[in-house]
């Protein structure tokens, strides 16, 4: 095949089947986010009289062009502040002007009432959103952190229809937070039984974060250092979320081409100019919502029909042509050029000034690629680490209220309740216990000594066989299991941690002890309960499961839980193809560790896998752990002995 | 909350025809007509089916419950039953009373709808008097004999005070199986109140051998088979490995999820403890809704208290994972300032080391008072 007809392939893979209607009917927000592209607004809103027009000009347009679909946006500002009846009459304007009519809505998800969420439903409008649980960088009008309102809402939101996907901007502060971030989404995502969908996008320098001074603003060498970073979690954790655009990038480098196109987003498709159109309360109208953003209108709907000024418009014309323009620049040999298409024009309008060239955020897509690349196309030497060290093990979810959990930390895989060294109660009958019927996974709840008194309060939902207690800290950590073994709770140890802090190992080695030799003794400890068992029944641990931090391991299991070996029988054959390289990958990262006496009961579990052992402080516990039940065996062997 | 049970006590009255030495209770005129008792009930069960309760047990208690007409108990307790049907709940009713106005009258109710059983009170000591006079003792074996003579079944609250003490545990256990013919026995330590003061305190030292020296006799003559004696055989269990078993509600980590008092002015509390303490009530079933007064804000603060009161030296107790920080009213009542902690904590602890040692080494060896008779 040549390269003209490839590219002419392509080409038809992101031919517009419709438009896309960016529709900012009204200026005014109940949020105030740092780094709002939209800039101060004034309280407009779209009038019944305008939006008639509106209607009337898009009808015409999609009759003349024989569209057959069209995808009408609500935007904004925040489209939930229309009064529920306006929408549904809005909504009922645009429905007979397009054999296929989809609705969706942009919203913060601050407020969204219980009518106006019946209007939603009734028109099937999808609801988009927008994230920051890790910064608070998303605001309400007071200042404060948006993301407990926006948890409540999605929660609520949630129980009738499908989970929003949201959009996360990268900004200065979360730059290097890619981890945090993926691990909440993750949480999030499993309130609704389904992987969460996030979207990825850096700030624009617009709007509030226009000039350099805000402090906002992010290098490409920032942001494509964060889509690294993100990317490397999405693969450790199983691809666990809906990651745009890296899952496509993902899809493409592995070898799923058409899947990765179908769902990129439309900065990447090279050519909007015949796909979007962008209409604001005003009716001005412009390439897109951004364009809207940036003022660069073509025309307005009261003074002319939108057909006309879409034929006119140069700067559509300027889109049209931009593809072009960049292959006979740099584009034309970069052999990413298929998965961006330059990019967006509006990221190039806010650098350049001219939206003819490529986006600012090339280079950073570049370092995503060149890393995929590797990866997938080796599948071997490349490294999974991410920038910040320490592989994410864990979930998070931080408890915004004073001493309330989050409503949202329903049925989370894993939940991590914030340390609180105030000691605060977690409030009783907090919705986190209604996580319970929600969904049948593990939960952990990882909890300061200090907050495990209160889990009294939640006696159902720590005994309840999903749920493990997981302690991090050392002082006070022979009280907190107490209380939990009281509780009948089962409990996870992070040893590194708990070891690295002061009176950690003295602490261990009584809990140990009192583990294996109290009869008063409950709870099974993790991970004392399964080194436990594979010493006193002499069976080696299984590599395979110290395997399980590759992507995909696990599966297979869940698949069988599932019934589905068919779907098992895939997912072994996939790692059975890679078994080869990643053993030798495995062993050479734990070499030390095959020559220690403990390595048949841990199986390596504590070693970095960077060629190094575990420590000095584990081996001693695993010592202790040893040696205590040996004892106890010998005394239960003479005390049989005794009784013959 | 989803399946599970919820324990109501009912305290339709608090006037009683005694004048008890330890009673924690004030004898307040007033009694719930049948009406309101129509409402409360319709209440209890709406809301504990719409919580997700599987089952529900039903404390009467007061104040004295007999001193209510026979009428008022054939209209109230067939319809606790009609009502459980009708929202499908198991129900379980039972009658804590102190005995004395039994009358045969009440028999077929009682063998209908409480399991052909009463609960009672009595113990081998002058501190239960009768209000206006007469001898308690006298009266309450006439009426356990009228009850008995009804195939009912009268378990005992025991007080173990002084005199008790005085007595020994084998002596005071064999008196009660052989001379009246008691069956059940739950012990029951003395509590300081704003009614009581501290003056029947007994040291918690004696308290604990006391109980200890019971349980060692109870496992000698054949356990529940001799006497029923609560919490022995749930302890028991508990030791030996059945963590599911049910405890009293002395031993629940958190009572407040599962029980509910409801007094003669429609007040709604914790239990029949704080039943003269208006700063723990949650509010009035007459006023608010039982599930909001369930979910409100008084019930959490309570809770949140109940586990701010334990101190570190009951968090790290081996013992914790028994009694769970024992009963908190009485913990509240009781507590002794000097160690932060329940008075009786340390009575607890001593049975609780016996019974272990019992299981452990078959020890049946008694602190030495005296020696079990048969």
């Amino acid at each position: 095949m040549s390269e003209n007809k490839k590219m002419n392939n392509d080409d038809k893979l992101r031919a517009p089947r419709g438009i896309t209607v960016i529709f900012k009917g009204l200026d005014r927000c109940n949020a105030g986010c740092i780094f709002c592209s939209v800039g101060e607004t004034e309280g407009s809103i779209i009038s019944r009289e305008d939006f008639s027009l509106l209607v009337q000009r898009l009808g015409a347009f999609i009759e003349s062009r024989k569209i057959d679909m069209l995808n009408f946006t609500f935007h904004g500002g925040e489209p939930t502040l229309y009064d529920p009846a306006f929408l549904d009459w809005m909504c009922g304007q645009i429905l007979p002007i397009a054999p296929e009519v989809h609705f969706q809505m942009q919203s913060n998800l601050l407020s969204v009432s219980d009518d106006f969420l019946d209007i939603v439903i009734k028109h099937g409008i999808q609801f988009g959103t927008s994230i920051d649980p890790i910064c608070g960088e998303r605001r309400d009008k007071a200042g404060s952190d948006a993301f407990p309102q926006w948890f409540r809402t999605y929660c609520r939101v949630s129980e009738r229809i499908k989970g929003p996907g949201a959009i996360f901007v990268v900004t200065k502060k979360s730059a290097d937070k890619a981890a945090e971030l993926y691990a909440i989404c993750e949480a999030i995502g499993s309130q609704t039984a389904s992987r969460f969908p996030l979207q990825i996008n850096p700030v624009y320098p617009q709007g509030k974060v226009s000039g350099s001074g805000s402090g906002a603003l992010i290098t490409p060498a920032e942001f494509g250092a964060f889509l690294i970073d993100i990317w490397q979690v999405w693969e450790e954790s199983g691809r666990s979320i809906s990651l745009v655009p890296v899952e496509q990038f993902a899809a493409y480098f592995s070898g799923g081409r058409k899947n990765a196109e179908r769902g990129l987003a439309c900065s990447m498709r090279g050519n909007c100019a015949d796909s979007h159109v962008g209409i604001d309360y005003r009716l001005n109208v412009a390439g897109c919502g951004r364009r809207l953003d940036s003022r660069s209108f073509f025309g307005n709907l009261k003074n002319s029909p939108l057909d006309e000024i879409l034929k006119t418009s140069e700067e559509k014309a300027q889109i049209r042509d931009r593809r072009r323009i960049l292959d006979s620049r740099e584009c034309g040999t970069c052999e990413y050029r298929i998965l961006c298409g330059g990019g967006c024009p509006d990221d190039a309008w806010l650098v350049t000034g001219d939206i003819q060239n490529k986006s600012q955020w090339c280079e950073s897509y570049k370092m995503l690629f060149a890393a995929m690349r590797e990866y997938y196309g080796h599948n071997k030497g490349a490294s999974l680490r991410h920038r910040g060290g320490e592989p994410v093990r864990k979930q998070r979810i931080h408890i915004y209220d004073d001493g309330f959990a989050p409503e949202s930390a329903a049925p989370g895989d894993q939940i991590w309740l914030l340390p609180d060294k105030g000691g605060r109660y977690l409030q009783y009958d907090s919705p986190l216990s209604d996580c319970l019927s929600l969904k049948k996974v593990p939960i952990v709840l990882w909890c300061c000594n200090s907050q495990v008194k209160s889990l009294v309060l939640w006696e159902d939902l720590v005994r309840n066989p999903s749920v493990r207690v997981a302690l991090f800290e050392s002082e006070g950590i022979e009280r907190a299991m107490n209380t939990l073994n009281a509780l009948g709770a089962a409990i996870e140890l992070d040893l590194t941690q708990i070891l690295a802090c002061e009176g950690g190992e003295s602490a261990l080695d009584s809990i140990v002890t009192r583990f294996i030799s109290d009869p008063l003794w409950k709870s099974q400890i993790y991970p004392f309960s399964g080194l436990l068992m594979r010493y006193l029944q002499n069976s080696p641990a299984k590599l395979q499961d110290d395997l399980g931090f590759l992507p995909g391991y696990g599966l297979p299991a869940d698949a069988q839980k599932k019934n589905d070996d068919a779907h098992a029988g895939r997912i072994i054959g996939n790692i059975n193809r890679n078994a080869e390289v990643d053993l030798a990958q495995w062993i050479a990262g734990r070499k030390e560790c095959l020559l220690c006496g403990h390595f048949r009961i841990c199986g390596s579990r504590f070693a970095k896998g960077d060629g190094r052992m575990c420590n000095e402080k584990i081996r001693s516990l695993i010592t202790q752990l040893k040696q205590t039940a040996s004892k106890m065996a010998e005394d239960l062997n003479a005390a049989a002995g005794k009784e013959g | 909350m989803k399946g599970g049970n919820i324990s109501f006590l009912l305290l339709p009255t608090l006037c009683c025809n005694c004048r008890c030495d330890y009673c924690l209770q004030r004898h307040d005129e007033g009694e719930w007509s049948t009406r309101q008792s129509r409402f409360i009930l319709e209440s209890i069960f709406e809301f504990a089916k719409d919580a997700g309760f599987e089952s529900l047990r039903l404390d009467w208690q007061g104040g004295e419950p007999l001193l209510l007409a026979d009428e008022y108990w054939n209209y109230v307790l067939p319809l606790a039953g009609d009502l459980a049907a009708s929202y499908g709940l198991i129900l379980t009713q039972a009658m804590q009373s102190n005995l004395i106005l039994y009358r045969s009258s009440l028999k077929a109710l009682i063998h209908a709808h409480l399991r052909g059983m009463i609960g009672s009170s009595f113990e081998l000591s002058h501190s239960r008097k009768i209000a206006g006079g007469g001898n308690f003792t006298e009266e309450w074996i006439k009426a356990y004999n009228r009850a008995s003579d009804d195939q009912i079944t009268a378990g005992i609250l025991s007080l173990i005070n002084g005199e008790v003490i005085a007595a020994g545990a084998q002596n005071t256990l064999v008196r009660l199986h052989d001379e009246f013919s008691i069956r059940k026995i739950r012990f029951l330590l003395p509590c300081a109140s704003a009614q009581t003061g501290r003056g029947l305190m007994i040291d918690a030292a004696e308290a604990g051998r006391f109980l200890s020296d019971a349980y060692l006799m109870w496992s000698q003559m054949g356990r529940d088979e001799w006497i029923l004696i609560k919490p022995f055989a749930s302890i028991e269990k508990f030791f030996l490995g059945d963590t599911g078993v049910e405890q009293i509600c002395f031993f629940a980590p958190d009572c407040t999820r599962s029980t509910l008092t409801i007094l003669p002015d429609g007040g709604v509390t914790l239990c029949g403890n704080y039943a003269c303490d208006p700063s723990k009530r949650y509010g009035n079933i007459f006023e608010t809704k039982l599930a909001d007064l369930y979910r409100g804000d008084k019930r959490r603060e309570i809770a949140a208290a109940i586990v701010s009161m334990r101190s570190e030296d009951c968090e790290s107790c081996r013992y914790l994972v028994v009694c769970n920080g024992g009963c908190p009213a009485r913990s509240d009542y009781d507590k002794d300032t000097r160690k932060s902690r329940y008075h009786y904590c340390e009575s607890y602890k001593m049975l609780f080391r016996t019974i272990e040692r019992n299981l452990l080494t078959g020890s049946s060896r008694t602190s030495g008072t005296s020696s079990p008779v048969r």
